[in-house]
């Protein structure tokens, strides 16, 4: 990792030790929250860092966990682990439902389809009866809590809370390891020039589409950890905010950088949970909320315009690219007049 | 001459169409569905309009910018309260409002300063930028200034709303898409960009509730547009459809507008109380004044988009800009006025699209993005950037959703809430069918 | 006194970070026909696109009748006389063939002098009028590449720039266009053309360029480049 993500990382690091030092309890939240989308980011990051695909329904995705998982275990009493992994089957089938018709598209059919499925099934939430377990607008209750063994609300919290985190480092740990295999690097292929991943011999549908189904499946993941910390789920939650959000996240780290992922996301959350506790010190003319998101706007805006490449850079792979077949090249015979001062 | 892929698209959408009538009898659904048909073409019309008015400008940025713009929505958004805030705050109480009143100066005089610096710059070759922005943002001054003193009526809020949609989304493409597309960004950053907008634009307009709500203590979200329409009812009574002026039957006893369509052509007559009472109870048909406003509006648009791209030096460079940029540029066509052109154009539409969304439903700052989806899904029915295609699919996306809602309807109350599924089951099923949309039909026959 | 119509100086050009023209110095005398020539990849017509300012010119200067016009802007250097006709995409496809002409004419004003131009352009091009009202994209290779070179024309340009209008035409319309090209000259129009069929192009040319990796390898008078004993064997595919 590079200078400025070192920094930024000791900062967040050193502001969360400032929160567990004043109350354990709020700091736990923050941790869950990170690790929560923490993992949906590097999904996402899975996605469009690596692939470049547009996913802007990862909000639905989600939903899909949080509540598959959720009726699973309010109304079948299905225990802890099956409701995840049932979460990210079905969440991932969503995601290949989408995915078979659209990612052999331009990449707007995939944002368009994706946006549209993500309130589809926010919808469809919203309008199951209200009699049933799905509970329609006043929310899915019921959720039995997988530490629910432990007494001590503490240390329940405490427990969930290194689970999600142990969680995460899973995920972090897999989607690394598939970033730096051959999978990975043709991943990135695909994104920086579909055309040359083809002629090599890379069929890129099936690739797109694998690294889709993988990245709605962890969403999945992310969605079942929701559940399961608030035990309450409510449609009107998974609004497409979130989602860019999630954007936020991975375009403030940086593309196809796993670190910077997480570190943008752990920039965005701490910058939300500080600005809703200084609302309570300054009286500004404005609403937090909604300026919060005026904010995430702006900054989605401003980091394509002036730092496309994120705080953290991607990091070059280990193989001769063509700027450095190039240098060779160059120095080999004599410099042309001018140079290359651009 | 069917292909067999439409074929199976065709079977898919009266599958899909059938697919809840298995939990209830068929003839009864059918018997409650055949005498809303008259009553469902009607709707399908407005409601077609009204998609029309959005998805149109997706289509037209998109021959130019080529990619989906997501804060399309959000622009309509702003004219829609760019209008619905003259026509309420801009005289209050039969005082004008100070307020609009120096906006309206502001905007008119700003307008001013900004066509004279284009006109001193216009030697050089520059500023055609500034003359997009100076003429809309005069207009706005303009018409603001004539609701605050002359009263603000139905075209006075049309032309506020496409002015201030114009610049705004004209404002967007210079001040971010422009700006990103010399920075060589790719398809997907330019639509993450135009989310960015979307969110800034939205959230700005919250932000404006929440101050008017909390300095004004006034409600300016989730309100009525507040317009005095006019609604009318049609029977069918032996062959003759008579249309009866409902609201003028509740103020004048003895004479209500009425006009009869028969086979002995179409006359204008008046029928007394008793005559009225008369009638069935259940009308057969029944429309408002918006039905009619959005159809002339449609109509004057289309036809004059029509005489733009076919008879107009600039329509023509327009979609020869689409074709080919840097051929374009080669004939000599300024190639970022047309692109200007076109944002301005685009946003025009949007903000009166907005106005009548606003006017169907209610105003509040979501009300364009949750129209965005519903035109995206008729943006790619028609084949993305296809004029015709979109006109078309407009009124097919409306027609499906006026006829699934009459058919949720007649199952179950309940399930029209499911109504938003319909054009998004539709979008998906093109996806799968034929994601060339309705434009790659049409070209297969030329 | 020569009367260089366009003149680029130490041309250095490229897209992006790629340079792909190293120093090119170049020039057109007045109402000649220079052709470039070159192996693929060479630059021939990146070295058209930096006089157009469609490639990015990163040092030297581009010349047009003594005005420095480097990185100008396309439509502006289009409306100085400057007429193009690309290799590819070379017409508007979804125009008809009327309104590609029409557009070609984007610059002149008066109407009725648009349709007497119009009328010229079919004498020229007899093959164009019968497919007036067609879609340009329904045409065949051949007509299309007529029709870009009619639309070019219809400006009156001074210079018209043609980037490999042979390529991918049937040997018919080769000896057509070529023919058209000495035509348009005759009617006193400056001539750059790149050409990848090196024999046909030079043979109608005045002068000719050699250029290999971005660098001019050889430049004189059109036959010299056509009976030079190596440079033909060794760039252009050319036999004895």
């Amino acid at each position: 990792m590079d200078k400025v993500g070192l920094v930024l990382g000791i900062i967040v690091v050193a502001i969360i030790a400032v929160f567990a030092a004043i109350n354990v309890s709020y700091a736990l939240d923050l941790i869950f929250f990170i690790a929560f989308y923490a993992i949906a980011s590097l999904s996402l990051n899975l996605e469009y860092g690596y692939t470049g695909l547009s996913n802007f329904g990862k909000v639905g995705f989600i939903a899909v966990g949080a509540y598959i998982a959720g009726v699973l275990s309010a109304a079948f009493n299905v225990p802890f682990p099956l409701c995840v992994l049932a979460a990210a089957v079905a969440a991932a089938a969503v995601g290949a439902f989408v995915g078979i018709p659209t990612v052999k598209l331009r990449e707007d059919y995939l944002g368009m389809a994706t946006i549209i499925i993500g309130e589809m099934i926010r919808i469809l939430l919203r309008n199951t009866p209200t009699n049933s377990v799905w509970g329609g607008v006043f929310g899915l209750r019921g959720i039995k809590p997988p530490f629910a063994f432990i007494k001590d609300p503490l240390a329940r919290q405490f427990a969930y809370v290194g689970l999600s985190v142990f969680l995460f480092g899973l995920v972090y740990w897999l989607i690394e390891r598939w970033g730096n295999s051959p999978l990975g690097r043709v991943l990135k292929a695909i994104r920086d020039d579909e055309l040359a991943a083809k002629s090599v011999g890379k069929f890129t549908y099936r690739y797109k589409l694998l690294s889709l189904t993988l990245g709605s499946a962890i969403a999945g993941i992310a969605g079942a950890l929701y559940a399961f910390y608030f035990l309450y789920l409510n449609p009107d939650t998974f609004i497409p905010l979130i989602t860019f959000m999630i954007w936020v996240m991975v375009i403030i780290g940086g593309m196809a950088n796993n670190a910077g992922v997480v570190l943008g996301t752990a920039i965005v959350i701490l910058i939300n949970r500080i600005t809703q506790i200084a609302k309570d010190y300054i009286k500004l003319p404005l609403e937090p909320n909604y300026f919060q998101a005026m904010l995430v706007g702006l900054l989605i805006i401003l980091f394509l315009m002036f730092r496309p490449q994120g705080l953290v850079p991607e990091k070059p792979v280990n193989t001769p690219s063509w700027e450095v077949l190039e240098k060779a090249e160059e120095e080999g015979r004599a410099k042309p007049p001018g140079g290359e001062e651009q | 001459m069917l292909k067999k892929r439409e074929v199976s698209l065709l079977l898919m959408m009266l599958l899909l169409l059938q697919s809840p009538l298995y939990a209830v009898s068929i003839n009864e659904i059918f018997s409650k569905v055949v005498p809303q048909i008259p009553q469902i073409f009607l709707d399908t019309v407005m409601l077609g309009n009204l998609y029309f008015l959005i998805a149109i400008g997706i289509t037209l940025t998109f021959t130019v910018a080529k990619f989906a713009n997501f804060a399309h929505g959000d622009v309509a958004t702003v004219g829609a309260y760019a209008a619905y805030l003259l026509y309420n705050f801009a005289v209050i109480g039969g005082v004008v409002n100070g307020l609009a009143v120096e906006l309206g100066y502001i905007s008119t005089i700003g307008g001013l300063i900004i066509l004279s610096i284009w006109y001193i710059l216009r030697r050089r070759g520059y500023g055609n930028t500034l003359l997009a922005l100076g003429i809309p943002i005069f207009l706005t001054g303009l018409t603001v200034l004539y609701g605050c003193y002359v009263g603000a009526n139905l075209v006075d809020l049309i032309i506020v709303a496409a002015t201030t949609s114009a610049v705004t989304s004209l404002l967007s493409y210079l001040l971010v898409y422009k700006p990103l597309k010399t920075r060589n960004a790719s398809l997907v950053q330019l639509m993450v960009a135009s989310i960015g907008v979307a969110l800034f634009i939205r959230y700005a307009l919250y932000e404006m509730t929440w101050y008017s709500r909390t300095y004004f203590n006034t409600e300016i979200a989730y309100q009525n547009f507040g317009m005095p329409m006019t609604s009318y009812q049609g029977w069918f009574i032996n062959g003759t459809l008579v249309i009866v002026n409902a609201t003028a039957a509740l103020y004048f006893m003895n004479k209500i507008p009425a006009i009869k369509i028969g086979a002995g052509g179409i006359k204008l007559t008046s029928l007394s109380v008793e005559e009225y009472y008369k009638l069935p109870p259940q009308p057969n048909i029944s429309f408002t004044d918006l039905y009619i406003w959005s159809t002339i509006t449609v109509i004057v648009i289309v036809l004059g988009l029509m005489l733009l791209f076919k008879k107009t030096k600039i329509g023509k460079a327009w979609r020869a800009v689409a074709d080919n940029p840097i051929l374009a540029a080669a004939c000599g066509i300024d190639v970022e006025s047309v692109i200007n052109l076109a944002w301005l154009v685009a946003g025009a539409l949007a903000g009166i699209g907005g106005l009548f969304w606003a006017i169907r439903t209610q105003i509040y700052p979501e009300l364009g993005w949750m129209v965005l989806l519903n035109a995206f899904a008729v943006a790619v029915l028609g084949g993305l950037g296809s004029f015709w295609g979109t006109f078309a699919a407009s009124y097919i996306l409306a027609f499906a959703e006026q006829l699934g809602v009459s058919i949720l309807a007649a199952i179950n109350p309940q399930f029209t809430g499911y109504r938003f599924l319909i054009p998004f089951s539709v979008f998906l099923l093109v996806l799968y069918v034929k994601p060339e949309g309705l434009a790659s039909i049409k070209k297969r026959k030329a | 006194m020569t009367d260089k119509v366009i003149e680029t100086r130490k041309l250095v050009a490229g897209y992006g970070k790629m340079v792909i023209l190293h120093g090119i110095d170049f020039y057109v005398l007045r109402n000649e026909i220079v052709t470039v020539v070159g192996p693929n990849g060479s630059g021939k017509s990146t070295l058209l696109k930096a006089i157009l300012g469609i490639a990015k010119v990163i040092s030297g200067n581009v010349i047009y009748e003594g005005r420095d016009i480097t990185n100008e802007r396309l439509d502006r250097i289009s409306r100085m006389g400057v007429g193009y006709v690309p290799q590819t995409d070379n017409v508007f496809p979804n125009l008809t063939v009327r309104e590609n002409l029409e557009m070609g004419a984007y610059t002149i004003k008066d109407r009725n002098e648009v349709r007497k131009r119009i009328e010229e352009i079919f004498e020229i091009f007899p093959d164009l009028r019968a497919r007036e009202k067609q879609m340009a994209g329904n045409l065949s290779g051949g007509e299309r590449q007529m029709l870009a070179m009619a639309r070019a024309l219809m400006a009156k340009p001074k210079v018209m720039l043609l980037d490999e209008p042979t390529a991918a035409l049937s040997p018919k319309y080769v000896d057509l266009v070529l023919n058209k090209i000495k035509e348009i000259r005759d009617s006193g129009v400056t001539i750059v053309l790149v050409e990848q069929n090196a024999k046909k192009g030079l043979e109608i040319a005045d002068r000719g360029y050699v250029l290999v990796t971005g660098r001019v390898a050889y430049t004189g008078p059109a036959k010299e480049i056509l009976e030079h004993p190596e440079i033909g064997k060794l760039y252009l595919g050319l036999k004895k």
